[in-house]
């Protein structure tokens, strides 16, 4: 802390503070601004940042609860948001696994076994996903519609159909966590196998210990990605029982009536899950995990 | 607790092959050391015996049971890496243990090994510690204790040592020659080092591209190299080396003349060669001395180097542009271009044919 400074050191740190403060309330503004439009009475999208009066309107409706408006007439919740709510949960969560499930196993495959096919196959894969996914919405529909007359769980309108569909883009987690295994030495899992270890107890025990960071930010990043996708939710799920929050929070912007407060809980409502599972996840995102096995 | 025997080992990596057909046989309890140059084959040859490259081809026999396609741990052998290579998730006790835990060892069946290993090398309070937490030294002692707690047939380490500094490589290499002793198994190692080479081995292999070019006892390969490359390999600083010619072959020596027609006398045993053959003359460093007359080499001084207890006088080998060395008394005074006489004992000599294989020396102890 003795460190002696430059004269123009503190003009620089203030230059940075104030660059950073910039950018922060430039970055949440739009998040306060859905805040207080969600618990402003009334549907309107312009308006102070902070609102006159506050009504918890729209905040019941999204809850499934209900109110009485000004007239004194009994509002029901117009959609089960809630259910949406768990639908996105449920789905982010069981395709965020096999996501994880495959890539892992896919990313050690590409890593430590040698096999004919190798880079192309890395290759191609990283090919694939270049393509987004929207330019294969109609081939995604027929595929699924088909699937749908053998196997009813996996057709159109199913959550099971959603879930294959978002398992499937998982090249880019492979390639992620593939860089990763390639920094670990493979002496340690020599060591391993020297000690008695089949090439799976090796993966099992020694690997991937080491990669539970990269395997928590792949896991984050699978589950927000399933948490805010709509262009293939939207074509596979109808029901409205059936839909996820992303799909489901539109219904609220009908072409007449744009009811933004209720949209606006809405989305806030959906960030919930990515919080927890963020907060869930941090401790596990730990460097170091690697340190001291190897001479650097 | 086990014999080794390497038959016409051949290692291939796609075209290229590292290893050309090893044969050796190694005693039980033996303690093997291979040394080579850089990128000789020297890991690959310990991995192919730990199972960790397969062979292909030759045989590999441990106990006279052939194990070539036998994975690592069924071969009875255990490995301490260069880089240590510990579980870093785990702790100490944990790294020492995993091998015995996987082979379905309960808690109660692993605990007593593994804190006896420790004790014996002195990692007893280390036991609850992750690796990040570990000194170089102490993470080579896990990676040993790792090793010992599977009581291996055969201990195979590829330069166990190198990254540690050289007061805690001695230090090491006492510790790893008490525990062979103490354990009496076969060992195998892999070092750069000449000094852990000497000081360690029962036989020293001295490997050249994927070839053996010699096995032996220390003493044997320091005082009877088979070629030149053996000879310039193990000594340090290297032995000198002068091109010359026979001149003239009795029952007790050559006289070998030098490119600029000085003559020096070795004694070797000759048969076979004529006069006129070229050969090329060796003498170790540490065996020239400064003289007036008598049997030496007349040079040109280059640098002195003073190491404290000993100079190292570095000259102008007579007719080639080769630097050789002499190792001298501490504090010697010489200036530099001052034209110096080497001498040497006949039975000090080295000579070598054309081909690189050296004459037998009629008294190489002395
Ligand atoms: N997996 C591999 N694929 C192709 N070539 C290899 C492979 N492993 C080793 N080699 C080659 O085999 C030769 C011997 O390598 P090796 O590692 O055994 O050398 P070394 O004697 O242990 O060297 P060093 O003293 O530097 O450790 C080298 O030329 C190396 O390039
Ligand atoms: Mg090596």
């Amino acid at each position: 802390m003795a460190m002696v400074l430059d004269k123009t050191h503190r003009f620089k740190v203030i230059a940075a503070h104030a660059g950073l403060i910039f950018f922060l309330a430039l970055t949440l503004f739009p998040f306060l601004m859905i805040v207080s439009i969600s618990l402003r009475p009334g549907n309107f999208a312009a308006g102070s940042l902070i609102p006159e009066q506050i009504s918890f309107e729209h905040w019941k409706l999204a809850l499934g609860i209900g109110y009485t408006d000004a007239s004194g007439q009994w509002v029901a919740p117009p959609f089960p948001v809630l259910r949406w709510l768990w639908n996105s949960i449920k789905i982010a969560t069981i395709s965020a696994a096999v996501i994880l499930l495959l890539s892992t196993t896919c990313a050690y495959a590409f890593a430590r076994l040698r096999f004919a096919g190798r880079r192309l196959g890395l290759n191609i894969l990283f090919l694939m996903q270049m393509f987004p996914a929207v330019l294969s919405l109609i081939a995604i529909y027929a595929v699924f519609d088909a699937i749908g007359s053998y196997v009813p769980w996996l057709g159109i309108d199913s959550h099971g159909s959603l879930i294959l569909a978002y398992a499937g883009g998982l090249a880019l987690h492979i390639w992620t966590i593939k860089g990763y295994f390639d920094t670990i030495p493979v002496e340690i899992e020599e060591a391993a196998r020297v000690d008695g270890a089949t090439h799976f107890q090796a993966f099992r025990y020694v690997l991937l210990p080491m990669a539970v960071p990269i395997l928590v930010v792949v896991f984050l990043l699978a589950f927000i990605g399933a948490i805010i996708e709509y262009p293939v939710a939207s074509v596979l799920l109808h029901q409205e029982q059936n839909l996820t929050l992303a799909v489901g929070s539109k219904l609220f912007l009908y072409t007449q009536n744009y009811l933004w407060g209720d949209f606006a809980a809405a989305a806030i409502l959906s960030g919930l899950p990515i919080t927890v599972v963020f907060l869930l996840a941090q401790r596990y995102m730990i460097s170091g995990l690697t340190a001291g096995g190897v001479k650097g | 607790m086990a014999t080794l025997t390497l038959k016409q080992i051949r290692k291939q990596f796609g075209e290229v092959t590292t290893l050309h057909g090893i044969d050796l046989d190694i005693a039980d309890g033996e303690f093997i050391v291979f040394v080579g140059p850089s990128g000789c084959g020297k890991s690959t040859l310990l991995r192919t015996i730990a199972g960790l490259e397969d062979i292909s081809a030759g045989e590999l026999a441990i106990d006279g049971v052939r194990v070539n396609d036998l994975p690592p741990v069924k071969r009875g052998i255990a490995m301490v890496f260069q880089s240590y290579a510990l579980y870093p998730h785990m702790s100490v006790f944990e790294n020492m243990a995993f091998g015995l835990k996987l082979a379905g060892m309960s808690k109660t069946e692993y605990t007593p090994p593994v804190t006896r290993a420790a004790r014996v090398l002195q990692i007893e309070h280390l036991l609850e510690r992750k690796p990040a937490a570990l000194s170089g030294g102490q993470r080579q002692r896990v990676a040993i204790g790792r090793a010992i707690v599977q009581k291996p047939k055969v201990f195979l380490f590829d330069e166990p040592l190198s990254n540690l500094d050289a007061a805690l490589r001695v230090q090491m290499r006492i510790e790893i020659a008490r525990l062979h002793r103490e354990l009496r198994a076969t060992m195998i190692y892999v070092t750069h080092d000449q000094v852990e080479a000497m000081t360690l081995a029962d036989r020293i292999v001295v490997l050249r591209a994927g070839r053996i070019e010699q096995v032996g006892t220390p003493i044997e390969l320091y005082h009877a190299p088979a070629n030149l490359f053996v000879a310039g390999f193990l000594g340090s600083p290297q032995m000198n080396f002068v091109t010359g010619s026979i001149v003239a072959i009795d029952a007790h020596g050559v006289d070998v003349a030098l490119p600029d027609a000085q003559r020096v006398r070795v004694a070797v045993d000759a048969a076979g060669a004529q006069p006129g053959d070229k050969v090329t003359l060796g003498v170790r460093p540490e065996h020239l001395s400064l003289v007036a007359g008598g049997n030496a080499i007349a040079a040109a001084a280059i640098a002195l180097e003073h190491l404290g207890d000993a100079s190292v006088l570095y000259l102008q080998a007579p007719g080639t542009g080769e630097t050789l060395s002499a190792r001298l008394p501490a504090l010697t005074r010489i200036a530099e271009g001052e034209v110096c006489r080497l001498g040497f004992r006949p039975e000090h000599g080295y000579l070598f044919r054309a081909d690189g294989t050296a004459f037998r020396r009629l008294n190489p102890l002395a």
